[in-house]
C-alpha cells in the first residue's frame, strides 16, 4: 500500500517537473527565435551610416541618427520628469501616507496608470499638450513617456522604501533628525540600489513605447534637436519603415529593432548588477 | 508568622533620593489605538545611574522606554497621557521634539548602522545641530569611539562603511553614535540580545564606564544582565510598574510576590 | 508559591532540603547519644556515637556540593538564593554539633569505667537534655519555616549559658573538695563547654532561618548572653 502511494507520488512529481520544463523550453524557444531573427536581420544593416545619417527617402542611403537621438532625448526628459515625480510620490506613500484613505486612493490610481494602455496615454497628451500648443513636439512625446514611466518609479520606490527596516528610521529620528532629513540622508542612500533598479526598469519600459509617441512627437524625417518640433524616435521609425514596401527601409527597421533590443537588454543587465550589490543589509 | 511572610501583593516603590532623580514618569498611560498598554506607570530614573526595566514579554518595558524620547510620535494612533519630565521639564507636551531627542540617545535591539562611513555614522548626530570644524569633529568622533570601546578596532578604517563591521562592532558603533552628541540620557532597548557572549561582555563593560557621564535606562529580558549592570531595577507586569528599587534588593529580597516569582523563574 | 518553571530546578532544591533534614535528624541523634553515654557511663553507646560522626561529615560535603551546583548552574535569586545560603550555613553548624557530640563521646570513653553515674553525671544529663531540646526546637522551626519559633529559640539562648555557669561552679567545688576527682571533673568541664557550644550553634541556626525567610539579620546587635562567668570562683 505504502509503496503504491510512493510510486504515485514520484510519478506525479515527474509529470509536474516535466510540464514545467516543457513550458520553460517553449518560452526560451520563442525568445531565442526573436533574438536570432533580430540579430540576423538587423545586424546586416549595422554600419557607420546608422549613427551618422538621418532617415532617407525610399531608395536613397541613410541612417537612424535622428531616430536614435530623438529617442534618447525624449526618454531622458521623460525619465527626468518621471523620476522626480515618482521618487517623491513613492517616498510620500511609504513614509507619510501609510495607511490613510488618501494614500490608498493614490496607490490604487497609480496601479491603474501602471497598466493603462499606452495609446490612451498618447491620446490624453495629444488633447492636453498637442492641440493647445498647435503642434506635435518632442516635448509632448517626453510628457507622454513620463506619464508611463512615473507610475513604475512610484511603485518601485514605495516598495523598496518599505523594505528598509523601521529601526533605521527610528535610529535617525532618535538622534534628533527631522523626518525629511532622515529620509534624505539615511533611507534614500540605503535604498540606492533598489531605487536605481526601479528607474532602470522604467527606462527599459519606455524605450520601446510606440503608440504614445505617434500622437505626440509624431515623426521627423530630418535630424531635429528642437523639442518644440516633431521628433523622430526609433519605435516610430520602425513602425513607419517595417510596413513599407521598400527593402532598404525594411532593413533599417530591423536594425532599429535590434538597437532597441540591445538597449533594453543591457539596461536590464546593468540593473541586475547594481541590485546584486545589494540594498541596505545590516 | 510562618513561611507565607507577607509579601506585598500590589506594588512597592523604593525610589532613589529625590534630588538625584533626573527623568521621571508619573501616572503614565499609553495607548496603541484603542488598546491600553501602560497603566499609571511611575518610573524614577536617577542621574548617572543605570536603571534597568525587566519583566515578561509584553509587560510594557519597551513601550515605557520609547515614551521617554517620544518615539511613538512616528506612528499615528499611538499616544501617551500623564507626565514625563526631564529635569522638571514636561516632555509629553513639548513641541520641538527633534531638539529633545538630541538630548536623549537611543540604541536599539538590532544594530542599525547608517549606510555611510564609520566616521559619518558617528558624526551624523553632531552635524545635525552643531557647527564644528573638521578638527573638532575628528576629536569628537575619536572620543565617542574610544568610550564605546571601538576606537582601536576601527581607527585605521574610519572611511569604511559602517555595514562592514561585525554585529558586536556595529552595536558599539551605534553606541558611539548615540553618545557623540553628549546626550543627558541614554536609552538602551535590549542592546545585547543580538550579540554573542564576548560582545555582550564588552558592551556591559562599556555601559559600566559610561555610567560616570550619562544617565542610562536599559530594557532587558536577561535577568542576570540586569543584576550585573544596573543600580536600580523596575519590574513591570501587564503594563504596570510592580516593584522598583535598588537592584540588590529586588534580586535578593524582593518585596512583592510577583517580582519574587518572576526573578526566581516561578512564573506560572 | 508556584513551582519553578523548570522542574529539575525544583527537584534539586527538594534534594537539598531532604539532605539537610537528614543531617538534622542525625545530629540530634548524635547529641542525645553522646549525652547519654557520658552521663550514664555507657561505653558501648560512646563507641557507636564516635563511629556515627563519619556519616554526618559525609552529609555536609554532599549538602555543599548540592548548594554549589545550584548556585553555579541555576543562578538562584531572591528567596531561592537565601534558601541555599542558609542551607549551607546550617549544614556547617550541624556538622560542628556532630563533632562536639563525638568529642563528648570520646571523653566518655576516657572517663567512663563502667561505674554507675553520680551527681555530676546527672547535672550533665540535665544540661545535655536542655541543649538537645533546644536543637530539636530549632530544627523543627527550620522544617516548618517558622520564623517566630526560630526567634523564640534565639531569645532563650541565655538559659543554657546560665546552666553552664552553675555546672562550672558545681564541678569546681567538687574538684576543690575531692582532689581525686580532678581528672574526671576536668573532662566533665570540657563536656559542659561542648554542650554550651552546641547551644550556640542552635542559636546560629535560628539566625540563619530568620535571614532565609525575612531577608535581613535578626534585629538587635549581638546576642543575649548571661553574665559571663570569667572571674575566678570564690574560694
Amino acid at each position: 500500500m505504502a509503496f503504491d502511494r510512493r510510486a504515485r507520488r514520484n510519478l506525479g512529481n515527474l509529470v509536474f517537473v516535466g510540464a514545467c520544463g516543457l513550458a520553460t523550453l517553449v518560452a526560451l524557444l520563442a525568445l531565442s527565435l526573436i533574438m536570432v531573427s533580430l540579430v540576423k536581420q538587423g545586424f546586416a544593416g549595422l554600419n557607420a551610416d546608422i549613427f551618422t545619417r538621418a532617415t532617407p527617402a525610399p531608395g536613397s542611403e541613410g541612417g537612424l541618427i535622428n531616430a536614435i537621438l530623438g529617442s534618447l532625448m525624449m526618454c531622458a526628459l521623460g525619465m527626468a520628469i518621471a523620476v522626480v515625480v515618482g521618487l517623491l510620490a513613492g517616498t510620500w506613500l511609504a513614509e507619510y501616507g501609510g495607511d490613510t484613505f488618501y494614500a490608498h486612493l493614490v496607490r490604487f490610481l497609480n496601479d491603474v496608470l501602471l497598466s493603462a494602455p499606452s495609446i490612451l496615454v498618447g491620446l490624453f497628451v495629444y488633447e492636453l499638450v498637442v492641440r493647445p500648443l498647435h503642434g506635435f513636439s518632442g516635448f509632448a512625446g517626453a510628457v507622454a513617456l513620463a506619464l508611463i514611466a512615473a507610475p513604475v518609479v512610484t511603485r518601485t520606490t514605495e516598495d523598496i522604501l518599505r523594505l528598509q527596516p523601521s529601526a533605521l528610521r527610528e535610529a535617525g529620528v532618535a538622534l534628533g533628525a527631522a523626518r525629511w532629513i532622515t529620509i534624505r540622508k539615511i533611507i534614500w542612500p540605503g535604498a540606492r540600489a533598489g531605487l536605481l533598479t526601479g528607474a532602470l526598469l522604467a527606462f527599459a519600459r519606455i524605450s520601446g513605447e510606440t503608440a504614445p509617441l505617434l500622437f505626440t512627437a509624431l515623426n521627423n524625417q530630418f535630424l531635429n534637436l528642437d523639442m518644440r518640433q516633431p521628433m523622430a524616435s526609433l519605435p516610430a521609425v520602425i513602425f513607419q519603415f517595417a510596413l513599407s514596401a521598400y527593402d532598404d527601409w525594411r532593413s533599417l527597421a530591423w536594425t532599429g529593432a535590434l538597437l532597441i533590443a540591445l538597449t533594453v537588454l543591457s539596461v536590464n543587465i546593468i540593473g541586475r548588477l547594481i541590485a546584486a550589490r545589494g540594498t541596505y543589509r545590516p | 508568622m510562618t513561611d507565607a511572610i507577607a509579601l506585598e501583593d500590589e506594588r512597592h516603590m523604593a525610589e532613589p533620593p529625590a534630588d538625584t532623580i533626573t527623568l521621571r514618569a508619573r501616572g503614565l498611560d499609553f495607548y496603541y489605538g484603542k488598546t491600553q498598554a501602560l497603566f499609571g506607570v511611575d518610573a524614577p530614573v536617577a542621574r548617572n545611574r543605570v536603571t534597568a526595566l525587566i519583566g515578561p514579554s509584553g509587560c510594557g518595558k519597551s513601550t515605557l522606554l520609547r515614551t521617554f524620547n517620544r518615539m511613538y510620535d512616528l506612528y499615528p494612533g499611538q499616544r501617551a497621557t500623564g507626565e514625563v519630565t526631564l529635569e522638571g521639564e514636561d516632555l509629553l507636551s513639548l513641541r520641538d521634539i527633534a531638539l529633545l531627542r538630541s538630548r536623549i540617545g537611543m540604541v536599539f535591539q538590532k544594530p542599525t548602522p547608517f549606510p555611510m562611513s564609520i566616521y559619518d555614522n558617528v558624526a551624523f548626530g553632531v552635524r545635525l545641530y552643531q557647527n564644528k570644524s573638521r578638527r573638532e569633529l575628528d576629536g569628537i568622533v575619536e572620543n565617542a569611539l574610544r568610550r564605546a570601546a571601538l576606537w582601536d578596532e576601527v581607527k585605521d578604517k574610519l572611511k569604511a562603511s559602517g555595514l562592514s563591521l561585525s554585529g558586536g562592532q556595529q552595536q558599539r558603533l551605534c553606541v558611539a553614535r548615540g553618545i557623540a552628541v553628549e546626550p543627558e540620557i541614554l536609552l538602551l532597548d535590549e542592546p545585547a540580545s543580538a550579540l554573542d557572549p564576548i560582545s555582550t561582555a564588552k558592551l556591559e563593560e562599556t555601559i559600566d564606564q559610561l555610567k560616570k557621564d550619562f544617565t542610562i535606562v536599559i530594557v532587558t529580558h536577561n535577568l542576570a544582565q540586569a543584576a550585573r549592570i544596573s543600580d536600580y531595577t523596575g519590574f513591570m507586569y501587564l503594563g504596570r510598574m510592580i516593584e522598583f528599587g535598588p537592584t540588590e534588593e529586588l534580586f535578593v529580597k524582593p518585596s512583592t510576590r510577583r517580582a519574587q516569582d518572576y526573578v526566581q523563574g516561578r512564573f506560572g | 508559591m508556584a513551582d519553578h518553571t523548570v522542574k529539575s530546578y525544583e527537584d534539586e532544591l527538594t534534594a537539598l532540603d531532604s539532605t539537610l533534614a537528614e543531617m538534622g535528624d542525625l545530629a540530634l541523634e548524635q547529641v542525645n547519644a553522646a549525652v547519654e553515654a557520658i552521663s550514664g557511663n555507657d561505653l558501648k553507646l560512646a563507641r557507636r556515637t564516635v563511629d556515627g560522626d563519619a556519616r554526618l561529615d559525609l552529609l555536609e560535603v554532599r549538602t555543599e556540593q548540592l548548594a554549589v551546583r545550584l548556585i553555579a548552574l541555576r543562578q538562584p535569586l531572591a528567596r531561592d538564593l537565601r534558601d541555599i545560603l542558609a542551607a549551607m550555613k546550617i549544614a556547617g553548624n550541624l556538622e560542628r554539633c556532630g563533632d562536639l557530640a563525638k568529642n563528648i563521646a570520646k571523653r566518655a570513653l576516657v572517663v567512663g569505667d563502667g561505674s554507675p553515674p553520680d551527681a555530676s553525671g546527672e547535672s550533665i544529663r540535665r544540661m545535655g537534655q536542655l541543649v538537645a531540646a533546644r536543637l530539636a526546637q530549632v530544627l523543627a522551626a527550620q522544617r516548618a519555616r517558622d520564623v517566630d519559633a526560630a526567634i523564640a529559640v534565639w531569645r532563650r539562648d541565655s538559659d543554657i549559658d546560665e546552666l553552664y555557669d552553675s555546672l562550672f561552679r558545681e564541678l569546681l567545688t567538687r574538684m576543690v573538695g575531692d582532689p581525686r576527682s580532678i581528672a574526671a571533673c576536668a573532662h566533665l568541664l570540657f563536656v559542659a563547654k561542648n554542650l554550651e557550644r552546641i547551644g550556640d550553634h542552635a542559636t546560629n541556626i535560628a539566625e540563619s532561618i530568620h535571614y532565609q525567610i525575612v531577608g535581613d539579620p535578626i534585629p538587635g546587635a549581638g546576642r543575649p548572653k548571661a553574665e559571663s562567668l570569667r572571674s575566678p570562683p570564690e574560694a
